[in-house]
């Protein structure tokens, strides 16, 4: 079985699942001062998976992928949720802030049935960052589309 | 190469699909046949392999509750067998997916110029493979049962073993075979069964192998589903 990322090709044995995920991260912000450069902070990325849907819609599985965060980080707040839409298809979006190693992230999921398999899509950017790049991080994940 | 088993429809037309995913142009299949069979429609054949591909709803709350302690255990468990002798020939016995059912199948496909390709194809029997492992998940769960662990997997060992010899006796020498692993899996289980301490995690281990085999079954999407997303995306409008 052929499978094709950018510019790659492998060929992948026969009935081997795909955990893979595609993690896209954005340069550092040029304009952080060098003081705060000291300090870890996120840089926006996004991540996309694929995950079998064992029946549940898009809502039903941020559910589950939100409890799964919860397991890492209990403190893990809910901000925003609604429908969320691209030219895959219709969907769900929630938005979460949470702390990875106690840095305070914010996270844009949004999921998109297909059938049986499920496209999730994280978009993570530092809390603070968050306001200013939410709209460019949600038109990357509704960029999302077939080859 | 053995035969597909009367009413397997299902995997015979997976195994047309199979081959016919490795034809660059199916506008030239004349015929496609499998052992001999012919399939009529090549078009299904193709969305049966696409819906045998996908992940499927165990529809079993209940079970993937009891079971889902288990399901991240897998490497602890192991760690801890790696250091004996019995320990790490458990392991590689559970590791071999004892439960996983092929049908093989012979396809053979004509194409327009009058030339021909035969391709042998497994097919794995995704219904049974999952009930045999539910089965063993639960002889195992039973296995850890203090002092009547033994007899239960004694007692599944046996009834496998025994419909091992009836699938045989009937013709399903896959069927036959794999009930044949099931058997001395739980009889390898049984006779460790009240080994201190191996004992205890060499089930553990093979009740955490089979949930995360079930898991993976269900939730996991197979590199071909996720290659022919536009076609799983037409299939789930349709």
């Amino acid at each position: 079985m052929e499978v094709q990322h950018g510019g790659l090709i492998i060929d992948v044995p026969e009935g081997w699942s795909d955990q893979s995920t595609l993690l896209f991260v954005a340069p550092r912000d040029s304009q952080t001062a060098a003081t705060v450069a000291k300090v870890a902070v996120p840089t926006e990325a996004v991540a996309v998976r694929f995950r079998g849907t064992d029946g549940l819609d898009a809502v039903a599985v941020l559910a589950e992928e939100l409890s799964g965060v919860r397991a890492a980080d209990p403190d893990a707040v809910e901000l925003e949720a609604g429908p969320f839409s691209c030219p895959l298809g219709a969907g769900a979006f929630r938005v979460v802030r949470l702390r990875v190693s106690q840095a305070p992230l914010v996270q844009l999921t949004a999921a998109v049935v297909l059938g049986p398999v499920c496209i999730l899509a994280t978009a993570s950017a530092a809390e603070a960052r968050f306001p200013r790049v939410r709209d460019e991080l949600l038109r990357v994940l509704q960029s999302m589309r077939f080859s | 190469m053995g035969k597909v088993k009367a009413g397997s429809d299902q995997i015979r037309l997976i195994a047309a699909g199979k081959a016919l995913r490795e034809v660059s142009d199916r506008s030239t299949v004349a015929k496609i046949t499998v052992d001999g069979k012919l399939i009529d429609d090549p078009e299904a054949a193709l969305r049966a392999l696409q819906d045998a591909e996908a992940p499927v709803s165990s529809g079993d709350s209940t079970f993937d509750r009891l079971t889902a302690r288990f399901e991240h255990g897998v490497d602890k468990l192991e760690g801890k067998l790696q250091g004996s002798t019995t320990g790490r020939t458990a392991m590689s016995f559970i590791r071999a997916d004892p439960e996983r059912l092929q049908r093989p199948a012979a396809v053979e496909i004509s194409f327009t110029d009058g030339s021909t390709r035969k391709l042998d194809v497994a097919v794995t029997d995704a219904r049974l493979t999952r009930t045999l492992q539910r089965i063993s998940i639960v002889a195992e769960g039973l296995g850890l049962t203090p002092l009547l662990g033994i007899v239960f997997l004694g007692a599944t060992a046996l009834v496998a073993g025994v419909a091992s010899l009836v699938s045989l006796a009937t013709g399903d020498r896959e069927l036959a075979r794999t009930l044949g692993r099931v058997s001395a899996k739980h009889a390898l289980l049984g006779a460790v069964a009240e080994v201190p301490v191996i004992g205890e995690l060499v089930p553990a281990l093979a009740i955490s192998v089979d949930v995360a085999n079930l898991k993976a079954m269900r939730t996991a999407p197979t590199v071909a589903s996720i290659v022919n997303l536009r076609a799983l995306a037409q299939g789930a409008r349709a």
